[in-house]
């Protein structure tokens, strides 16, 4: 099958700072992704290449492509925003506007001007999106509500539906799990391995353990290069390098 | 240790009286002007144009004037002001002229206000032969709470967390879809208090207004005619000794209009904001 | 549709930011182009330095004023810094809820009233207290001093009192945690903490007592001549323009315009000087992390 995102040569620099060297890696369709590796190892740099958010860091700057469906990102005639609706992001921290629950689910939908939806449209993607992210059972009944009320994983999961429903094609989660307790963690990478079906996902674990849960296939990044790429099952196995299994077995980062 | 704990008591003692001094004082100022001027606020004095100077009869035209003054005055200044905060805020990243902008902005909103009195006088009033009028003192006041107008408004945008920023656009949305739905709504609290202050300092301007407003006790016909505001009316019943009973009026009926608006803007900003935030 | 939308918008923020900054530029230039023809006949210093105040006879020395205004601001800074700041370390620190939710927006309505009635509160109750117990006529350096210190608590306590609740809390806990009395831990370690901004909050009081007119006209006595004592009358840059700018014409405008240059230019050095000093700080913090 031919991969949903493909990144050639991507070189990445803040000002002066090269971020990525030289990146090069397929993200495949409908699998799980995980980019792993120590702290300042490039990977939220690469997640937020794929849908052009470095954009709004000044001085950030890459070179090289990005293929979306075979079609370079970084083209004149790619309207950004449409990207982003394509290619959506879950953020490490909990980040949900300050707006009702049902506000902040519609609120990618509401944007689209040239397809105003209905209430009830809005309300049904709402539903669907929730449902997804396993968070409609405890909220259908307060809707309206600040989300800020929510507890943490219940809010990460709220951004997640809030993606959703924007039905995007490619779902990228920058450490969706780094301050949430175990359970809340275990709800979503129970239904991250749900969404796959339906969605490409690259995620960015926070440990390298949940790597190991849920991802198809592992990129090991350091220093903001590429070291290896394969299965998740093989790279944990074998692998080929040295300072994989380092990394792995927890030796450093 | 028993040295630390005495110490301790001193400053607690010192710093109660200290706050309780600033009560006091503060209490007595505003205590003084509604025991004075609070049985002269009657029906009639607030709806009679003044008679005889300000001797005799209400201050209706005073109101009036201050109202509609504050009124343009804040009506132009705010799509500037709130304008410019948002081009700084959010379509320039840092470089000399935003330095530019915003220096000149501080500064300027530490000009005593007199000087642009000085400014309006002569530049409305006599180049541009505007006259004195409440357009004349409107302008004036505008170009003075401008730079009040942009700080605050700037300073309550930057203040909206970053990730706001980023959810929006990684959402699909676009700048202005970003400032609009996701900025704005989180600034405009301090954007408001920004407003609540100008509107203040209109309201309690005497110099600035008294060069470019004029002093006529008539009631206003239109924008370009003269008028005395409240704070202008008060100075003068009160310095040339025209009627202390009115001057106190006048002062209360200042304090009870600003409390007023105090009390109104937060409760409006509370109802609005409320609704969609938490906390 | 949305494209014209986003390049309109932006267009917009861009006309009126520019218009603003022309207006900005506008009263800057204005002042200068009025007021320094000026100041190059008299000269700069037999302007800034000259004793005497006769416009109508060609005279425009405004050092008296200077020192009124310094002597006045320094006088207010006497009686409200102290009082404000530990008003404001007492609503940060000491207050009780209750008392907090009324002392709060008392001070919020007491930043709006006019200035005249600040000043007229002044010259019924300030002004016959000095003359009847300190002798003098009562009109000033001392009753502008008071009138301005109470004028100035508003802006310094709401500017000190933000700075020390913008502390992170692990300072007070650190310091209690280490066995310091509250006290101790405000005084070395909050205070300290707070320093920029106690101190900005200082300096835009100060301005605003330098910018004051109309409380001041009305308790200081606005005699041109250089104060012997704090009980004496003078006249301060503010009152001057207040005061002659009804009748001034010619080049007495054009004095009354560089006495606004004067003031423009210590507001623009105190203001940069806060600025600076805010900065800085926040520069550290930065740093810290």
């Amino acid at each position: 099958m031919q991969p949903k995102m493909v990144i050639n040569h991507l070189e990445f620099y803040y000002t002066k700072k090269q971020a990525l060297f030289d990146l090069c890696l397929e993200v495949p369709e409908n699998k799980i992704l995980a980019l792993i590796g120590p702290a300042g190892s490039g990977i939220t740099t690469a997640l937020r290449a794929l849908n052009r958010l470095y954009e709004l860091t000044p001085g950030a700057r890459a070179a090289g492509e990005v293929l979306l469906d075979g079609k370079n990102i970084h083209d004149g005639d790619v309207s950004v925003t449409r990207l982003r609706r394509r290619v959506g992001m879950v953020f490490d921290v909990p980040t949900p506007l300050p707006m009702s629950i049902i506000d902040n689910v519609t609120y990618g939908p509401r944007l689209q001007g040239s397809a105003k939806k209905s209430k009830k449209a809005l309300a049904a993607l709402a539903e669907q999106a929730l449902t997804q992210a396993t968070l409609w059972d405890e909220v259908k009944d307060r809707l309206n509500t600040p989300a800020m009320s929510l507890s943490g994983g219940q809010q990460q999961r709220l951004c997640i539906a809030r993606v959703l429903a924007l039905r995007p094609e490619v779902i990228l989660l920058d450490r969706p799990c780094s301050g949430l307790d175990p359970i809340s963690t275990a709800k979503i990478e129970d239904s991250l391995t749900k969404l796959k079906q339906e969605f490409t996902i690259v995620i960015a674990p926070h440990n390298v353990q949940q790597a190991g849960r849920v991802a198809d296939r592992v990129a090991f990044l350091l220093s903001g290069r590429l070291i290896e790429e394969g299965r998740t099952a093989e790279v944990f196995a074998n692998p080929r390098d040295e300072r994989t299994s380092d990394y792995i077995t927890g030796r450093f980062g | 240790m028993k040295q630390a704990h005495f110490r301790e008591k001193i400053a607690r003692v010192v710093i109660w009286a200290a706050a309780l001094l600033v009560m006091a004082v503060l209490g007595a100022v505003v205590v003084y002007i509604l025991y004075k001027g609070l049985p002269m606020l009657s029906w009639e004095f607030l709806t009679q144009i003044p008679r005889d100077m300000g001797r005799a009869g209400g201050i209706s035209s005073t109101i009036v004037g201050t109202l509609l003054l504050t009124l343009v005055a804040v009506a132009i200044a705010i799509p500037f002001g709130i304008g410019t905060a948002f081009y700084l805020a959010e379509y320039t990243r840092e470089n000399i002229v935003t330095r530019i902008i915003r220096f000149s902005a501080e500064s300027l909103a530490g000009i005593p206000s007199i000087v642009y009195g000085l400014f309006g006088f002569i530049f409305f009033v006599i180049m541009l032969k505007l006259r004195w009028n409440i357009l004349s003192g409107a302008l004036t006041m505008a170009f003075m709470i401008l730079p009040t107008m942009i700080r605050t408004a700037e300073e309550a945008i930057r203040a909206v967390p970053q990730s706001y920023r980023e959810v929006s656009f990684s959402l699909g949305g676009t700048k202005w879809q970003t400032i609009a739905r996701a900025v704005f709504p989180s600034a405009l609290r301090g954007i408001a208090n920004g407003v609540i202050l100008s509107v203040g300092r209109c309201i309690a301007e005497t110099a600035a207004v008294m060069l470019t407003a004029g002093s006529a006790l008539r009631m206003p016909a239109s924008l370009l005619s003269p008028t005395r505001t409240m704070a202008v009316h008060f100075y003068m019943l009160a310095t040339e000794g025209i009627s202390m009973p009115n001057a106190y009026g006048t002062a209360a009926l200042l304090v009870i209009l600003i409390f007023l608006i105090n009390v109104v803007a937060n409760m409006l900003v509370n109802r609005f904001v409320g609704k969609k935030e938490s906390r | 549709m949305k494209k014209f939308r986003e390049k309109l918008s932006g267009r917009i923020f861009l006309a009126l930011a520019i218009s603003s900054v022309a207006a900005l530029a506008l009263i800057t230039v204005f002042i200068l182009v009025q007021g320094l023809p000026i100041i190059k006949s008299v000269g700069l210093i037999d302007f800034v330095f000259g004793m005497t105040w006769a416009p109508t006879q060609g005279e425009f020395g405004i050092f008296p004023m200077i020192v009124g205004s310094v002597a006045v601001t320094l006088g207010a800074a006497i009686v409200g810094v102290p009082v404000g700041v530990c008003c404001a370390i007492f609503l940060a620190e000491f207050a009780p809820a209750a008392l907090r939710n009324v002392f709060r927006p008392a001070i919020q309505l007491l930043a709006g009233i006019p200035s005249v009635v600040y000043g007229f509160w002044g010259l019924l109750f300030v002004v016959p207290l000095i003359r009847d117990y300190l002798g003098g006529p009562g009109l000033s350096i001392l009753a502008g001093s008071i009138i301005l210190g109470i004028m100035i608590l508003p802006t310094i306590i709401s500017i000190a009192e933000v700075s020390l609740l913008a502390l992170p809390r692990q300072y007070k806990e650190g310091a209690l945690a280490l066995g310091m009395t509250h006290w101790q831990a405000i005084k070395s370690v909050l205070l300290p903490a707070a320093k920029s901004g106690i101190v900005a909050a200082v300096i835009l009081g100060i301005g605003r007592a330098i910018g004051e007119t109309m409380a001041v006209i009305m308790v200081l006595g606005n005699a041109v001549a250089l104060p012997g004592s704090i009980l004496d009358p003078v006249r301060t840059l503010t009152t001057n323009i207040g005061i002659e700018m009804g009748y001034a014409a010619g080049e007495h405008q054009q004095a009354l315009f560089a006495t606004g240059i004067v003031l423009f230019v210590v507001i623009m050095l105190l203001n940069s000087t806060a600025q600076y000093i805010t900065r800085g700080n926040k520069v550290n913090r930065g740093k810290k992390k």
